[in-house]
């Protein structure tokens, strides 16, 4: 497991970073919750006149002024997009940055076979996930301590479980991209998680566009189908995305296995 | 004697480009072969197709008497290989860099490492991104050696030494040639190839032009003439190759019959001839002309 460990370790300052980051956004745009709660009213009523923007972020069947709506508006947007994106730089850079950074001649003269350094980069990948989401998580029940509000506990869960699966699907589907390039390319790790992003504002903005519910992972992760939802999780739009991770997992394994690598 | 490596019509295409083209080799087992030709001959092509590194188009080749792609982890596991330019992940020290080279293998080296970081007083605690490229070089040689391989693959592995680090490495080569290790090696420093290695190999534009023992490739029947005191040359019989002919002094290598030479040169007016053996760099030249010659 050396090179799973060596991942972990060169990876956690990058987890670290990230995920207080978007934490500390997180926290801090949750202490704004108690004015929003006194002002409920203005605010519900200001939402509604905000009728397309609601629609596109999704948050249109989101209570506002409740803890949980307005977790799931502020803080699940701006983790879905910055985790997204963090699973999706990682991702692409996995396997490709070996070839990038000339290291892949180092690696690959031991006796470690490809399998096992794609197995075990991609163990990394999901454990980096984890760690991230993990972090997310901590920081969500800190925001709800120090707004002094009550959780919803199961809401919480599975939005943030929503987050993950979404962050380890792009995570994974760039992983197995990553495995078909020569250097690493940081413009589609960034480009690919914001294309499913703005998919799902579309999806929300166009009923007739109901095909990118499976295109999307952003889908099933948005707030206002969990929270709104009474914290349930649309599992069958999370087994296709599933499928779909495993088919470019899969792609990348073949493509990884059989290439002359970029010395 | 067994052979270690073995290859046999081994050929690497990248696309229409060539990279090697129908290799024949052997090396014997406990030898010290070098591999000869300049840049994009195809050396590095080779070996990295030996190691598994890139897949060959056609042919096959054994390690140990294993197949390269079928085998590619046991084969690696007793090789040490040093490439012609080693990266390294950054932030890293030196002692780590070669920590994760002997954990990938699932060894423990760290005696022997910190010996050859002696050796070459390599000091285990700089950072890799910091170094020189010599020592960085210097690096790569322990990471190759330190868990004692019995096959040491090498990639022009003294190109950025400096001449007291060179006779370091050579003096450790030949510790390990005697202890039993084979040493395959590609450079194109001629000199040190015919100083070092039992035999030798040429390559020329992917293909194998001469393979054979040092000593017998210095004796072909090429001979390097030297006339001084001669203002012109008559015709000369066919063999001659990189004739040079200024002040006076006229030099050549000839390939061709000694005794027509000797009967053209007679009524030559010069004062001294000198008549030697050619050294490695010329014949590479004369094999190098030769090839050409025929491509």
């Amino acid at each position: 497991m050396t090179i799973f460990r060596r991942e972990v370790r060169s990876g956690l300052r990058g987890v670290v970073l990230w995920g207080l980051s978007i934490s500390a956004l997180m926290v801090i745009i949750m202490t704004l919750f108690p004015r929003v709660e006194r002002r409920a009213e203005l605010v519900t009523q200001m939402m509604s006149g905000l009728n397309l923007l609601t629609m596109a972020l999704g948050i249109d069947k989101l209570e506002y002024a409740t803890p949980m709506g307005f977790y799931g508006i502020e803080a699940g947007n701006i983790m879905s997009l910055g985790g997204a994106l963090y699973a999706g730089i990682t991702g692409i850079s996995m396997l490709a940055k070996e070839e990038g950074r000339h290291t892949s001649e180092y690696l690959m003269s031991h006796p470690v076979g490809r399998f096992w350094v794609v197995t075990q980069k991609l163990m990394a990948l999901t454990l980096l996930l984890m760690m991230m989401n993990l972090i997310f998580l901590g920081f969500g029940f800190v925001a709800f301590a120090l707004v002094a509000r009550p959780v919803v506990v199961e809401e919480l869960l599975n939005l943030h479980l929503a987050m993950l699966l979404m962050m380890q699907q792009i995570g994974f589907m760039l992983f197995g991209v990553s495995a078909f390039l020569r250097r690493e390319n940081p413009g589609l790790g960034i480009g690919i998680p914001l294309m499913f992003y703005f998919l799902n504002v579309l999806l929300n903005l166009s009923p007739d566009m109901q095909f990118l519910r499976y295109v999307t992972p952003h889908y099933y992760a948005d707030a206002g189908k969990i929270v709104g939802m009474g914290g349930a999780i649309p599992w069958h739009f999370v087994t296709v995305g599933g499928v779909t991770a495993l088919v470019f997992l899969l792609l990348g394994y073949i493509r990884y296995l059989t290439k002359d690598l970029a010395i | 004697m067994d052979a270690v490596i073995v290859a046999n019509a081994l050929t690497k295409r990248y696309g229409r480009a060539r990279g090697i083209d129908n290799v024949d080799l052997a090396v014997e087992k406990g030898d010290v072969f070098g591999f000869i030709g300049p840049n994009g001959a195809g050396k590095s092509t080779l070996i990295r197709t030996l190691l598994g590194l890139i897949r060959p188009s056609g042919g096959s080749a054994q390690v140990f008497g294993l197949d390269i792609v079928r085998h590619k982890k046991e084969i690696l596991r007793r090789i040490g290989y040093m490439p012609s330019e080693a990266s390294y992940y950054p932030r890293m020290r030196v002692k780590d860099v070669l920590r994760l080279s002997a954990d990938l293998r699932r060894m423990d080296c760290e005696r022997e490492a910190e010996r050859l970081c002696d050796w070459f007083d390599l000091d285990m605690n700089r950072q890799v991104s910091a170094l020189s490229f010599g020592n960085r070089k210097k690096v790569s040689i322990v990471a190759a050696l330190q868990h004692n391989p019995t096959l040491l693959i090498l990639d022009e592995p003294t190109s950025g030494l400096d001449p007291v680090v060179q006779k370091a490495f050579w003096d450790l080569v030949t510790q390990r040639n005697e202890q039993g290790a084979t040493i395959f090696l590609s450079s194109h420093v001629l000199s040190e190839v015919q100083q070092h290695c039992r035999h030798a190999a040429i390559i020329r534009e992917g293909r194998i032009v001469v393979s054979d023992a040092v000593e017998s490739l210095a004796r072909t029947n090429a001979r390097r003439v030297t006339l001084r005191g001669v203002d012109e040359l008559p015709q000369l019989p066919p063999g001659v190759l990189d004739m040079h002919h200024h002040r006076g002094e006229a030099g050549f290598l000839f390939t061709g019959d000694i005794k027509g030479l000797m009967s053209r040169l007679q009524d030559v007016p010069f004062t001294d001839i000198t008549v030697t053996e050619p050294e490695l760099e010329e014949i590479f030249f004369h094999f190098y002309e030769k090839a050409g010659e025929r491509t």
